[in-house]
């Protein structure tokens, strides 16, 4: 990811426009829309990323997941962290409680979109695998990903 | 998570795909959307206050959102010199391709609540790649 952007201020009200961005292409275009758009642009917007982790393994994705949790006050910790697997638990997750905190509406598919299409997106792209377990009404997940064997 | 900094990436990459697929008018119906879900608060802090309201609405989100900007606010208009859009600076300063009316968003949100309130508002995209604009709103 450029380093640009990492430098600016959080605005976290982008998180509700978010949002409503997954909202619109799910309700007027389709599941299938949604999905491809978030796949395809994570792999084109991640690329800086996933060529890193390409490189240098697992430990870039640590890397990412710790300055953005960490510039958002989320709360989490690495419960695996090994060349071969890394798996984030994430308590609490800043984007979920920002807009429950100021009343934005939370799209069903947000999880979906912005961490499960993504994340499988950037895996996928890097040799990986990722999968998610995640409850989006308590802001929390489980996130995973490994090496295939 | 997609962070709020990776936000304006995702943004503009939905300009993109609803523009390529769907037409322009997708986009526009896109910020339509917005405008009547996420602008609220100014439409309200306009009505309430007028100019005054546009100047404490964008000290406050331009102060968050950072870039490089004047606002002027006299009696009868209210100025925003953009020398470096935090939006659009962002999109600059990585690998992505801005959208190519990615300003448009702008006029498209704002504008039309603005004259709502009696007032007259001209947005002037001075030069996308460098990122600066103005907007100058008047008394009617």
């Amino acid at each position: 990811m450029d380093e640009y952007i990492y430098s600016q201020s959080v605005h976290k009200d982008f998180h509700g426009i978010m949002s409503f961005l997954i909202k619109f292409i799910r309700k007027k275009h389709g599941a299938r829309h949604m999905d491809r758009f978030f796949t395809d642009a994570a792999v084109y917007i991640y690329r800086p990323l996933i060529q890193r982790i390409k490189e240098k393994g697992l430990q870039e994705i640590k890397k990412h997941f710790s300055r953005v949790f960490d510039a958002e006050d989320g709360k989490y910790r690495f419960q695996k962290d090994t060349e071969e697997e890394l798996v984030f638990r994430v308590d609490r997750c800043p984007a979920i409680w920002h807009m429950k905190d100021s009343g934005a509406v939370i799209d069903e598919r947000f999880c979906h979109c912005s961490t499960e299409l993504v994340n499988t997106a950037i895996a996928q792209e890097c040799g990986f695998r990722f999968s998610v377990d995640y409850d989006q009404e308590k802001g929390s997940c489980l996130q995973r990903f490994w090496r295939p064997a | 998570m997609i962070s709020a900094n990776e936000f304006i990436l995702f943004y503009n990459e939905i300009f993109k795909y609803l523009d390529s697929s769907f037409g322009k008018q997708d986009v526009e119906d896109l910020w339509s959307g917005i405008k009547d879900t996420y602008c609220q608060q100014i439409d309200r802090i306009i009505g309430q206050k007028g100019l005054k309201g546009m100047y404490e609405y964008w000290s406050k989100t331009l102060g968050e959102e950072g870039g490089r900007y004047n606002i002027t606010l006299t009696d009868d208009e209210f100025i925003i010199d953009m020398h470096y859009c935090p939006s659009m600076g962002k999109l600059l300063n990585t690998h992505v391709k801005p959208y190519s009316d990615y300003c448009g968003h702008c006029p498209a949100l704002y504008n039309d609540i603005i004259r709502k309130h009696g007032f007259e508002v001209d947005t002037y995209i001075i030069d996308r790649d460098k990122s600066a604009c103005r907007m100058h709103v008047r008394k009617r």
